[in-house]
């Protein structure tokens, strides 16, 4: 038998651990002298779920950009959509609206520096020529195209200022011409061999490619065509294994190192086909879970794609991300954990996901019987623990298992307490009361450095307090006030970097968002849509928010809603299985592992617990066995 | 194909729906314990190992209609003083998408 020096030339490396891999180790063969296990780094290919888009599922819309920044603009619900959403590698945060409710847009560019044209407006049915330019916040108008199109979607490829449209539809027919647009206007190029619409594109304007969509009437077929351009010319190249119409890809991509991605075969179903291009030969990839068409797509090589949105059988707003990665992404998700001894809504969470307690709360829905009971939470089972000192339903907590703080709440009258209480670990003990009595304040902090913020302050429910107040350890003093009195809120962080996140102000519910520093509150990035009852945790720069009452237009209705926040901007995150408000929070948790127990399903309370667990990344090492 | 399976389980707790499970197939919970579950395979195979009683769409729409009829009723019922409370608000309709 050869040995592996004499078939490669080289010897084995022999590392007394495991090296720290980047995608150059790709291939590479070690011996682990430390296990002594022979191990290579391998890549794989797959797609992987991730989180929704924040607004309505859609279909037809137009998209750009790369994973980890991804622009979603306009679409189909049905009825057209002006709605404009970005990606961040973890989730969906909305931006401003597109100029016109738009249905197939062109999109080109990166997401901080797009060009969008085209698509049809309705009713009266138009295709549009209009042009837009967007810098990541705003819209600006630009040259218009010479002739409206529709039906472009992620067709589009190049540059903010060196962009390529081709193909698209008009009531005429399906459309083999081009226009190349400079950063201000749009200039006709030659023609495209095969007259196409919701095709690929992709690279830039002088090493683009467009691939599958549909072609010419009467017969509308899914194509398998592929055409590069030099900046000159269209020329036919290798086609694909699999026709696809109504696709998308890594637009952003280069020529020779692309993603193409579900889409439909003739006469019309969707399909989850994917396939790479090198430059010269097609390879078919692993599907995408959801086969659907008419969706959104971007990316920036043949190892990274992002595909969302789209219709299946329906539109939809899922998100899947498409990674060759030496290492394996796992996605984020709820999952169930033990249920509690006592169905309980508005109790008060704290400590961790694997070390994590509730006390109190509102056994009854609706009506109110309040409770002074505790358990705690070992990551599997809930155990009775001693009874608070006193009875109380929508107080808040902070702090860990073994050093808990629970503050203010109801003590079984429309008015607000005062109490505090503090958990070792196996006991309560009372507190220094706090100056303004209120209940359902947002709260976070340390045993010894704790913040209580808004609540009500009022029995006759006539609106949200404003105050604020800071705990020492062993007194609370007046702080300045948020900006926006509010109860219901969420709040998260520390003593001198905290969140207070939405809430209501009696009746509606707020979107509002703002930072303390310790000294004063200031605004921050709102929610996308107002939301109270939430549940809560992690840090200024790495918080998470989830359930709660939601009103996205339509009055507010229960949510399983879960959205991440970095200090500046909210993203989505896979949502809880079951939509609920009132739930406990493991409120000394991370963005990436955190409880939410009980709550308000539906009348009666609920016992049950979802457990939270953030997107991991490990690398693929295979040992090698001997036999 | 339909896009979605309907069936009737009681939430058991830990390890009733895992972070995989999440994964693999659409999961969404309601009221009545009804729970809407995407048709594939995976999907399909957890709902029969919950032993859950399967459901046609308006089966499980009509159950959860139920539940949400019997909560409002309960909520008409309230004190004006308890209808007050933010806390309470009536249950809204619930419409399977």
């Amino acid at each position: 038998m050869a040995t592996y020096e004499e078939i490669h030339g080289k010897r084995v490396n022999v590392l007394d651990s495991d090296p720290t891999l980047n995608s150059s180790y790709e291939g590479q063969v070690w011996y682990n002298s430390g296990s002594g296990t022979l191990k290579s780094v391998v890549a794989v290919q797959a797609w992987v779920s991730s989180s929704s888009l924040v607004g309505a599922a859609r279909f037809a819309l137009g998209s750009s950009g790369t994973q980890t920044a991804s622009l979603s603009v306009g679409g189909e619900l049905p009825g057209y959509t002006n709605a404009v959403e970005e990606y961040n590698g973890s989730g969906w945060s909305t931006s401003t609206n597109y100029p016109l409710s738009v249905q197939g847009p062109l999109v080109a560019g990166t997401q901080t520096a797009a060009v969008a044209c085209g698509g049809n407006t309705h009713p009266p049915s138009v295709d549009r020529t209009e042009t837009f330019e967007y810098d990541g916040s705003s819209w600006t108008s630009s040259g218009a195209l010479p002739a409206g199109r529709r039906a472009l979607n992620n067709s589009g490829f190049g540059s903010q200022t060196a962009a390529v449209q081709s193909g698209g539809l008009i009531p005429g027919g399906v459309q083999n011409t081009s226009n190349e647009y400079d950063g201000s206007s749009w200039t006709a190029g030659n023609t495209i061999n095969t007259n196409r619409y919701v095709h690929a594109g992709a690279g830039t304007l002088t090493a683009g490619i467009i691939s599958s969509g549909v072609g010419a009437a009467t017969a509308y077929p899914s194509l398998t065509s592929v055409e590069e351009y030099d900046g000159t010319s269209f020329t036919a190249v290798n086609s694909m294994s699999v026709g696809k119409g109504a696709t998308a890809g890594s637009n952003q991509a280069p020529q020779t190192s692309l993603i193409v991605f579900g889409g439909n075969s003739t006469p019309g179903s969707s399909i989850n086909n994917t396939e790479s291009y090198d430059g010269t030969n097609w390879t078919t990839q692993p599907n995408i879970a959801s086969a659907r068409q008419q969706l959104g797509g971007s990316g920036s090589s043949s190892s990274s794609g992002l595909a969302f949105a789209g219709y299946t059988t329906t539109q939809v707003a899922t998100t899947e991300e498409y990674n060759s990665s030496i290492n394996t992404i796992t996605a984020a998700a709820w999952a169930s954990g033990g249920n509690l001894n006592t169905g309980r809504r508005s109790g008060a969470g704290f400590g961790t996901q694997t070390a994590g307690a509730v006390a109190a709360g509102n056994t009854s829905a609706p009506g109110t019987s309040i409770s002074s009971t505790s358990e705690e939470y070992n990551g599997t089972s809930w155990s009775e623990g001693n009874d608070m000192n006193t009875s109380r339903t929508n107080a808040n907590a902070y702090g860990p298992q073994t050093a808990g703080n629970v503050v203010m709440g109801s003590e079984g009258t429309p008015a607000g307490s005062n109490k505090y209480e503090t958990y070792d670990g196996t006991s309560y003990s009372n507190g220094p009361t706090t100056n303004q009595a209120r209940f359902a304040p947002g709260a976070c902090g340390t045993s010894t450095a704790g913040l209580a913020f808004g609540g009500y302050s009022d029995p006759g429910y006539t609106g949200g307090a404003n105050l604020s107040e800071e705990y020492n350890g062993s007194a609370w003093a007046e702080g300045n006030n948020l900006n926006t009195g509010r109860y219901d809120v969420a709040g998260f962080g520390i003593q001198t970097a905290a969140v207070a996140v939405g809430g209501a102000d009696a009746p509606a519910a707020l979107s509002n968002v703002e930072h303390y520093d310790g000294t004063s509150w200031t605004n921050a990035t709102a929610l996308a849509n107002p939301q109270r009852n939430m549940g809560a945790c992690g840090v200024q720069t790495a918080g998470l928010i989830f359930s709660g009452n939601l009103n996205t237009g339509g009055g507010e209705a229960k949510t399983g809603l879960t959205q991440g926040y970095d200090g500046t901007t909210w993203s989505t995150r896979p949502s809880m299985s079951t939509s609920r408000i009132q739930v406990s929070p493991a409120h000394a948790g991370t963005s990436t592992s955190t409880f939410a127990a009980g709550g308000n399903v539906q009348n009666p309370v609920t016992n049950v617990t979802e457990e939270f667990t953030g997107e991991t990344e490990t690398a693929n090492i295979t040992t090698f066995s001997v036999s | 194909m339909a896009h979605f399976i309907y069936g009737v389980a009681t939430n058991t707790g830990k390890g009733f729906f895992t972070a995989e499970d999440r994964r693999k197939f659409f999961l969404r919970g309601y009221p009545a314990d009804v729970w809407m579950v995407g048709n594939n395979v995976d999907g399909a195979m957890w709902l029969a190992e919950k032993g859950a009683s399967e459901k046609t769409k308006s089966e499980a729409q009509a159950l959860i209609d139920a539940e949400v009829q019997a909560a409002q009723a309960a909520w008409d019922a309230l004190s004006d003083e308890e209808k007050a409370n933010p806390g309470n608000t009536r249950p809204v309709d619930i419409t399977l998408p």
